[in-house]
């Protein structure tokens, strides 16, 4: 799948912006403005979506050349990172599902960092710095997991995980483009 | 965009994505009055060591730096 789209990216953008073209042409032939202002916001979408990969919207219906893509992994990074500190909101007032919430942030946010090591963006000192944050959570997580299977609620180590993960990001943001 | 880079980008939406719907369907649950398993806990643990696992390896980790951390986080070794 991955192969796929990165393979196709720039078809799948030159299919959307066809089917932008077209979807304008029609709603201004239409004399309602309602589906007017409809098309413009998911227009913006397009065009930051596009952007962010280096097209533009016009390259769907042109032959336009490709244009360096600004977007790095660190934007994506700052993206996740809110909508999971968002989703987190939900399970709170569950000790054990906030657990689980952690757990599962924290392996993504380690997972990636794997890759982004695997392309060498971090410095020597920067990986050591990684290492012993990762290290640190997964022994909050660890005891977190004791005290709940005490039947103890510690939101403590709840922070400790989070302010490990909040540092973790910080760096994935500050020094993943070096 | 380089290939390495366009695929670490499209992995990363992959895996956030798939986190996202994980927790929404954790948050679902608890609505329903379901009550979380310790041994999900446990097994999400397993997961969480073997990514740790993973970035020793690829950063090809010394023991010190590891006891460092284990250090910080459990100074008195009430964990060992």
């Amino acid at each position: 799948m991955i192969e796929w789209i990165q393979a196709n990216y720039v078809a799948c953008f030159a299919v959307v912006g066809a089917v932008y073209a077209a979807a304008r042409t029609i709603v201004l032939l239409t004399p309602t403005p309602k589906d007017n202002a409809a098309l413009d916001k998911v227009g913006i979408i397009l065009r930051t979506l596009a952007k962010a990969f280096g097209l533009t919207l016009q390259q769907g219906v042109t032959t336009g050349k490709l244009k360096k893509a600004p977007i790095t992994p660190i934007v994506l990074l700052l993206i996740l990172s809110t909508f999971l500190i968002s989703c987190r909101s939900e399970v709170q007032q569950n000790p054990r599902a906030e657990l689980l919430v952690a757990q599962k942030t924290f392996i993504v946010v380690v997972d990636i960092l794997v890759e982004m090591q695997a392309l060498n963006k971090f410095k020597q000192e920067t990986t050591n710095r990684l290492t012993v944050l990762i290290h640190e959570g997964q022994e909050y997580l660890a005891r977190w997991m004791l005290a709940i299977e005490a039947g103890e609620d510690q939101p403590c180590l709840g922070d400790s995980v989070n302010n490990v993960i909040r540092q973790l990001v910080l760096i994935q943001l500050t020094k993943g483009g070096n | 965009m380089d290939p390495a880079s366009m695929s670490l980008l499209l992995d990363m939406i992959v895996k956030g994505v798939g986190v996202a719907k994980e927790i929404q369907r954790l948050a679902r649950r608890i609505q329903v009055g379901e009550v979380i398993s310790l041994e999900e806990i446990r097994a999400e643990q397993t997961k969480v060591n073997s990514s740790v696992a993973a970035w020793d390896n690829i950063a090809g980790i010394e023991a010190a730096v590891k006891e460092d951390a284990k250090e910080v986080a459990d100074p008195n070794g009430e964990n060992n």
